[in-house]
């Protein structure tokens, strides 16, 4: 499992690079405004705000790339006549994106429990702390994985495969959105959704119910499809 | 020896050949032990399978023996049946040769003249008298 | 001194019964049965699109058959493909390693892989092949790449080798030095040998037993010298120009050129040259010995005018 996990990471490595990079992108400039002495509160939540996007990005390219990317330059090829089993390297895959995902979850919730939730003018059950719930966050990481988990298991681009992830998510969340929020003021009926804890609350738990569903389903398929196929 | 694919004659023959114009040649004297089949195969870029085989054959012929636990091994008269070998296999070319010479409309006296001319070219062995038919290893 | 194969009594090495392998509605094998018996060598020879290539996959278990059953070393190569694998050494056509991974990562990666790796013999031929551990597989030639794909085939202690047209694209030395690379541990160990190449001398040389196949389907199969003696060319004198009608069985191909009759017939025997001379307008029956190349074209040139 060792080498099948080091080989996750050199093939992987541009994506956690840029990944990672667009990840610490906004913290960095949070310092450097910190240095500066131009900061303001508001900048940390857009800097964990922005991370949180970079880092669905990173998840959408490596399960894009996961069996796509190899199944692109013939290293799939490798692989198929030892004597690995398909299982295993799906084992292999999902644990790697997981431990790619474990220090972006930390410094995520260290950054709010820290920086975001003590800061002054934070009231609970305000807007400020309804966006702080990162289950959404968890949510989409997940579907994304999964949705893109299946399209990488049946296309030959890891390109389209993360991109029709991405696309998935994308929809799904506007989607609810929109369901959820009345289309005749729809901004006003924003702030008030967000300033009842309760109804965000049971929004926020049935997007996360679909997503994982919609996530469980997508990754069962996509493992069916590369453990149980026998093409070339 | 050299063994040649593009030849109607199985492999492990040609092998065979090999070895008895090696003990006929005397490269081989008998009691001496023969290469292991792992050692010749490897000489040879072959099979050990088909060196087996040739080395059942021979066996065979009793051209060699084997000594439990010890080898392969020139027959006593392992040299005599050699060079017997190779002088019915002379007989036969020269037969070959006769007749084709005979089919293209040549006299006893030009296939004669032709022979001795052969024979001065080519160089006589340390034993002169009988025709050898030279090393192939 | 005879090399003792190793039979573990369940059966032969390779056993193909009744396969069919379709890709849409081609079929690149078509209906093949063969078995290979352990501590063989085997060669599978054939034109490009013969379905070589297809059956190693099959046999792999990296294709599934469209019907029929694939057993190698005892197991079903559909159900059991990843036992398969430990028990096999398989050297591509084509290296199939990561081209950015080093000799000593390659070598670090599939040694995790197999339960039955030995770390001396694997450093004895990586020294012997002088691979550096450093270099990266894109850094090294074509023959010291198919050096490591056979030091990482038989490091493991393979039963069975399963060398897919390895040594297509390399200078003479290079071949010589991979077929005694695999000769060596032959003489060693016994393993089983299936060797794909379109090189008939190799077949010569290494093999015991020949296949050939054609369009997806074995048209000879049988030890080679057995193969050479029994295949013969038959030339013939036609006194009105015109092959007759009804040609005894096992003609596989027959050419006429003026009055010269040329046939190449298989499963030879003395009575064939009876039959031959008994039949219409045929005289002066001649057998010629051929040789292994000459077999195969007129096998192929028997087939082409066929179908």
């Amino acid at each position: 499992m060792k080498w099948l996990l080091w080989r996750e990471y050199r093939l992987n490595r541009l994506i956690l690079i840029a990944g990672g990079a667009f990840f610490v992108l906004p913290y960095a400039i949070v310092g450097f405004t910190v240095l500066t002495g131009s900061y303001q509160m508001t900048y940390v939540t857009r800097a964990w705000l922005a991370s949180t996007y970079a880092a669905q990005l990173l998840i959408a390219l490596l399960a894009g790339n996961a069996i796509a990317g190899e199944r692109a330059d013939r290293s799939a090829e490798f692989i198929a006549y030892l004597p690995l089993s398909r299982r295993r390297i799906v084992a292999s895959k999902v644990l790697f994106a997981l431990l790619v995902f474990t220090p972006v979850w930390c410094v995520t919730r260290v950054v709010i429990d820290n920086a975001y939730l003590p800061a002054p003018g934070y009231v609970s059950g305000s807007p400020a702390h309804v966006l702080s719930d990162l289950r959404p966050f968890l949510a989409n990481v997940v579907l994304l994985y999964g949705a893109g988990w299946l399209f990488t298991s049946r296309l030959s681009s890891a390109t389209a495969a993360s991109v029709l992830g991405l696309v998935v998510v994308i929809l799904l969340h506007v989607g609810y959105v929109f369901v959820l929020i009345p289309q005749k003021n729809f901004f006003e009926e924003f702030i008030r959704l967000l300033n009842d804890q309760e109804r965000f609350g049971d929004a926020v738990f049935w997007y996360t119910m679909i997503c994982i569903s919609l996530a469980v389903i997508s990754f069962s398929i996509g493992t069916w499809n590369y453990v149980g196929h026998r093409r070339s | 020896m050299k063994l040649d694919p593009g030849s109607h004659i199985p492999f492990y023959l040609q092998i065979a050949d090999g070895i008895r114009d090696a003990v006929a040649a005397g490269v081989y004297l008998p009691g001496e032990p023969l290469p292991s089949l792992r050692a010749l195969a490897l000489e040879i870029h072959t099979n050990p399978n088909t060196v087996q085989k040739a080395y059942d054959e021979l066996a065979r012929e009793g051209l060699i023996y084997s000594r439990r636990g010890k080898g392969l091994f020139v027959a006593e008269q392992g040299d005599e049946s050699a060079r017997a070998s190779a002088q019915e296999s002379l007989q036969r070319s020269f037969l070959e040769g006769i007749i084709a010479a005979r089919a293209a409309g040549m006299s006893s006296r030009e296939i004669r003249k032709a022979f001795t001319a052969a024979l001065n070219i080519t160089p006589a062995k340390r034993t002169g008298d009988s025709p050898e038919k030279g090393n192939r290893r | 001194m005879s090399l003792l194969p190793q039979s573990n009594g369940t059966g032969p090495a390779i056993e193909l019964d009744g396969v069919f392998k379709l890709f849409g509605n081609s079929p690149a094998v078509d209906g093949l049965s063969l078995s290979v018996e352990h501590g063989s060598t085997f060669g599978l020879i054939g034109p490009n699109g013969a379905g070589k290539s297809t059956t190693i996959k099959m046999l792999m278990g990296l294709l599934a058959p469209t019907s029929g059953s694939v057993r190698v070393l005892g197991h079903d190569a559909g159900t059991e493909a990843t036992q398969i694998r430990q028990k096999v050494g398989y050297v591509p056509e084509l290296h199939l390693m990561d081209r950015w991974m080093r000799v000593k990562e390659v070598v670090g990666f599939c040694r995790s892989a197999f339960s039955t790796w030995n770390d001396d013999t694997c450093r004895e031929m990586l020294d012997r092949y002088e691979l550096p551990d450093d270099k990266k597989v894109k850094q090294l030639s074509k023959g010291m790449l198919v050096k490591l794909s056979l030091v990482l085939a038989i490091s493991h202690e393979p039963e069975m080798l399963i060398l897919d047209e390895p040594m297509s694209g390399l200078d003479p030395l290079a071949r010589e030095e991979f077929l005694d690379g695999v000769l060596q541990t032959v003489c060693d160990k016994g393993q089983t040998v299936l060797l794909s190449t379109h090189s008939l001398g190799d077949i010569q040389r290494m093999a015991d037993t020949v296949g050939f196949l054609y369009g997806g389907r074995l048209l000879a199969h049988s030890n080679i010298d057995d193969l050479l003696a029994s295949t013969k060319r038959v030339r013939a004198t036609l006194t009105n120009g015109s092959p007759p009608e009804n040609l005894p069985t096992g003609v596989v191909w027959q050419q006429v050129e003026g009055r010269e009759w040329l046939l190449t017939v298989a499963d030879f025997t003395p009575e064939t040259v009876q039959k031959i001379g008994d039949l219409q307008g045929v005289e002066n029956v001649d057998v010629i010995d051929i040789g292994l190349e000459d077999l195969f074209k007129d096998f192929v040139k028997g087939q082409r005018s066929n179908s």
